[in-house]
């Protein structure tokens, strides 16, 4: 059983309040990884249903705003379908996953979860040409 | 179209028309008459009407015939067709009332112009459309709601039409203007003879602040009323301001966006409704109701500006006669969030008020301003609903909040027993979730602006007002201080010094400050706040230090180091004013204005940025309403904080002192008598208005803008030096990237992330992010997608550097430039 912590790094050189999430295996998929946290954060929201979803990926018809996404209407949201999104997300370079101080790009990656290891999530912007 | 005649020269040619006999030609004459003076009936154009009154009843009532037949000249605009009607009605006004009832030839059209006129904002009093609503009147139709609003907003700007005036003073039926959320909602409860007066004595709420005798006759109705019940109906019609009409007005082109507007007849009784409710017990509710208030009223609308100041000075002015926390707490958060100088200095005064009857000063009243809602230890409390507990949490900026079942186990839900049995303290819980939100994100802003304040607590009082504060402590705990000169921050439940040794004592504290700190120092508290896993509520230990440089010290009393900028000016505008800035829009207009200003009277200065309107074209270079688009910017000076007005013409030119007889010119401070601190953190708000407002930002002006005016500016500032914000990205992506799996391709460089792909070699600047590929420097356009089909990635819950996010995007593109699919991208590689 170890906790692992999640910590979203943000662009300002500052970092997002860390979370844990209790881990019981050693080594895991960096695919079962996401799955985990995504479920996580689902379910706190679902339990709560605030009006604004701040998870990793944003839900389907939700929109934008200034603090995370707003839900257009109050629901409970799937997380099944928001684990296919983050996936996809991390297929295309959505976000990256940093392990300790190295990024995984592989979801089928598996890696091991020595107690105290901190997972750094990246957000990144979605792009065109002009 | 007729040739310009003065209304004498109508006035003869009527009179011979007249004196033909001929009455047709006299229609025509006086529909000319009509059309020359746009429907004024006033001034000398009073004289036709009276040649056509003057006519005996018999012509009077051919010529009603006659101008009813050419109704169709006025074709299909309103305003046309009510001309003609008032003019029809205006002749035929005074004939026998029973003959008129059956001699009414354009009765059908009459109610169709007036419903047409009911979509309108309002009309001009001299129109005299009025007579258009007494002939319906007279004629025993009462008026439709929306046209007794209209006529109600029209005479509003018509002291001088007491026909108007008569008219509105008729129609007390519906006794709100129809047309608005809140108002329909008012009118519908409104159903006894009490409340209607209770809605009707807020109308009469027309001075700006109530009298001893409107308070009494309020207090008469409440007491009628009842207070909960009348608290509770207020409330919910207050919920209901700002919603989009529900009828919405035609906009003309002229005019501002009405249907954002409030309805100017309604505000007054939203003024009324506001004071009616500090009569009232005090109550969290109605303080929150009053702070919503202020903020809807003041939001801005195209071409209007901040809604209705006159609502929001009401509502502060309410919240300033309540003796209760609450009150204070809204005024005090309030304080740190409007930016319209009026209603800004209304919170003032208030809380002046408030702090001299206490006797403290006005910072330490808005300390005490703050509650703990209810929070028992730093940012945490739990109450206990029945079995299950809630459990409230400030977590960084926002409040969390969580449920243990009876066995103390945490469960997900809200538990059903709580739902069943605490239905209203669920509610209160909920509330007091986003009442914490809003008064941490108000004092966030407030400690933010306190590095300029010079404030020293003495220690104990410190503590209580912000370490040990069960709300500001959550800000305080992540914020280093200086204790007596040493720097401490909060980590492990105790103060610690850089080397974490607990520091337990002290007499005075400040809030740090980087500027003047050794560059080794300051890394290390960087270093210590990682270590410890603090995050700061805002840049303290990263904020950007701006040091006087040589350039600055060889000009001496003014800086250009962020001259030559062109800026988007709204935007400008509006972060000047949230940064404590006082501006004022420069208008393409003949007209001087005084420069950007910041006052800093606790260090007796006055910062000034230099600015003016850019371009000629009007609807080119301005907005609709003329104000500019873009303005350019010049020096940065500092001045005593008494020193005469700077001005200069918005249109550009010298700026130069406005003397007072008497009174001798005032030089500029030189920069190097400027205390660092305030030198920086002046420095840093100007910084923030060109890095956030200048075009130099958006990457479509490759062109280089209008006429390619501004392509030089552009590229320069594209792929110039690095400011200081710049700077600080370097230093983070020097942490990041080494991290990265794409780490081998990245180097940077100078003021350059170089990037290598498969096809080119790319260098993204770091102060804009644009991108030039070798060998020759060519541009390429990669820019955020505005509207990702993709699954959208997170938020980036700092306020700030979007643009660091849009570096690493770039960066692990082009790492990879053969997968690129995107064929607006590919096509110029």
């Amino acid at each position: 059983m170890g906790i692992v912590t999640f910590v979203d790094e943000t662009t300002a050189g500052e970092r997002r309040t860390a979370w844990g999430l209790e881990i019981a295996e050693e080594r895991l998929t960096v695919r079962e990884l996401i799955r985990r946290r995504v479920f996580q954060e689902v379910a706190e929201y679902n339990a709560r249903t605030p009006e604004v979803f701040q998870g990793l990926v944003r839900p389907e018809d939700a929109e934008r705003v200034l603090n995370g996404y707003q839900v257009r209407t109050p629901r409970r949201i799937d997380p099944e379908a928001q684990t296919v999104l983050a996936e996809k997300a991390f297929a295309g370079n959505g976000f990256l996953v940093l392990v300790g101080d190295r990024q995984v790009t592989d979801p089928d990656e598996e890696i091991e979860l020595t107690l105290g290891t901190e997972v750094t999530f990246l957000k990144l912007v979605p792009l065109v040409g002009g | 179209m007729n040739s310009f005649r003065t209304p004498r020269s109508h006035t003869d040619r009527l009179r011979n028309r007249i004196a033909d006999g001929d009455i047709d030609r006299v229609a025509d004459e006086a529909l000319r008459v009509m059309d020359s003076s746009r429907g004024a009936w006033g001034a000398g154009w009073e004289r036709a009407l009276d040649q056509l009154r003057a006519l005996s009843a018999e012509h009077r009532r051919q010529l009603l015939h006659a101008l009813a037949d050419r109704f169709h000249q006025a074709g299909d605009d309103t305003e046309a067709r009510c001309r003609h009607l008032a003019l029809c009605t205006l002749v035929a006004e005074g004939l026998d009332g029973a003959e008129r009832l059956t001699d009414d030839p354009l009765a059908a059209e009459r109610r169709k112009a007036l419903d047409d006129l009911a979509r309108r904002q309002s009309f001009w009093y001299a129109a005299r459309f009025e007579v258009l609503g007494r002939a319906e009147l007279a004629a025993g139709r009462p008026l439709p709601a929306p046209v007794v609003a209209v006529v109600r907003r029209a005479a509003l700007d018509a002291h001088r039409s007491d026909e108007l005036v008569a008219l509105t003073r008729q129609l007390t039926d519906p006794v709100l203007n129809v047309g608005e959320a809140w108002a329909e909602q008012a009118l519908s409860d409104a159903t006894t003879p009490d409340w209607q007066a209770l809605l009707a004595h807020a109308l009469t709420a027309t001075a700006s602040k109530p009298t001893a005798k409107w308070d009494k006759q309020a207090r008469a109705l409440l007491d009628t009323l009842g207070t909960d019940r009348v608290r509770d109906t207020v409330l919910s019609w207050l919920a209901l301001v700002g919603r989009p009409r529900t009828l919405p007005l035609e906009r003309r082109a002229w005019e501002p966006d009405i249907n954002n507007a409030y309805d100017p007849y309604n505000a007054t009784a939203l003024r009324g409704l506001a004071w009616l409710l500090s009569l009232l017990p005090p109550h969290a509710g109605t303080a929150r109701a009053l702070g919503a208030l202020v903020e809807t009223s003041l939001k801005k609308v195209a071409g209007t500006g901040p809604r209705n100041p006159k609502v929001a000075n009401a509502a502060v002015i309410a919240l300033a006669r309540v003796d209760s926390e609450a009150a204070l707490a809204e005024l005090a958060r309030l304080a740190t969030r409007v930016t319209y100088k009026n209603t800004a200095k209304l919170l003032d005064t208030a809380l002046e008020a408030r702090a001299t009857a206490l006797g403290l000063s006005r910072e330490e009243i808005e300390e005490l301003a703050v509650p703990a809602y209810g929070l028992t230890d730093i940012g945490h409390a739990e109450h206990r609903l029945g079995e299950a507990t809630a459990l409230l949490e400030v977590r960084g900026s926002r409040t969390v909040l969580s449920w243990r079942n009876a066995a103390g186990k945490p469960v997900k839900a809200v538990p059903v027993a709580v739902k069943r049995d605490h239905p209203d303290e669920l509610k209160d819980l909920k509330t007091a979730v986003k009442d914490i939100d809003k008064m941490l994100s108000a004092q966030s802003e407030r400690l933010d602006r306190q590095f300029l304040a010079r404030r020293t607590w003495p220690y104990a009082t410190w503590r209580e007002r912000y370490l040990d504060h069960p709300l500001v402590g959550t800000l305080a705990r992540r914020l280093l201080w200086t204790i007596d000169g040493r720097t401490a921050g909060y980590a492990d439940g105790a103060l610690r010094t850089l080397a974490d040794e607990p520091l337990s004592e002290g007499t005075q504290v400040e809030l740090w400050h980087p500027a003047g700190r050794e560059p080794a120092e300051i890394v290390a508290w960087r270093d210590w706040l990682e270590r410890h896993g603090i995050t700061q509520p805002f840049k303290q230990a990263h904020r950007e230090i701006y040091l006087l440089t040589d350039a600055e010290r060889a000009t001496g009393t003014y800086s250009n180091r962020f001259a030559a900028h062109i800026l988007r000016q709204h935007q400008f505008h509006s972060l000047a004013a949230i940064r404590g800035w006082h501006n004022k829009l420069r208008l393409r207009v003949d007209d001087s204005v005084p420069p950007a200003t910041r006052e800093l009277p606790q260090w007796g200065l006055r910062a000034e940025y230099w600015i003016e309107g850019d371009g000629e074209e009007y609807g080119v270079d301005t907005t609709e309403s003329g104000s500019y688009l873009r303005l350019r910017t010049d020096q940065v000076r500092f001045y005593p904080i008494d020193a005469p007005q700077n001005s200069a013409h918005c249109s550009g030119g010298a700026y130069a002192m406005w003397l007072g007889p008497g009174q001798a010119p005032v030089a500029p401070v030189p920069l190097a008598d400027i205390p660092p601190l305030v030198l920086s953190e002046v420095l840093r708000d100007v910084d923030l208005f060109v890095g956030v407002a200048s075009v130099g930002n958006d990457p479509t002006w490759q062109d280089g803008g209008p006429d390619g005016r501004f392509r030089e500016y552009w590229t320069s500032y594209g792929f110039g030096e690095l400011n200081a914000s710049a700077e600080t990205r370097r230093t983070l992506l020097a942490r990041l990237i080494p991290r990265l799996a794409i780490a081998d391709r990245c180097t940077l460089e100078g003021r350059f992330l170089h990037v290598r792909g498969d096809r080119h070699t790319y260098k993204i600047h770091l102060g804009s992010g644009n991108i030039l590929m070798t060998p020759n420097d060519q541009y390429l356009c990669i820019v955020p997608k505005s509207t990702p089909a993709t699954p959208g990635t997170g938020y980036l819950p700092y306020e700030g550097d979007r643009l660091l996010a849009v570096i690493l995007s770039k960066a692990m593109m082009l790492a990879a430039d053969t997968k690129i699919t995107d064929p607006s991208i590919l096509s110029q590689l």
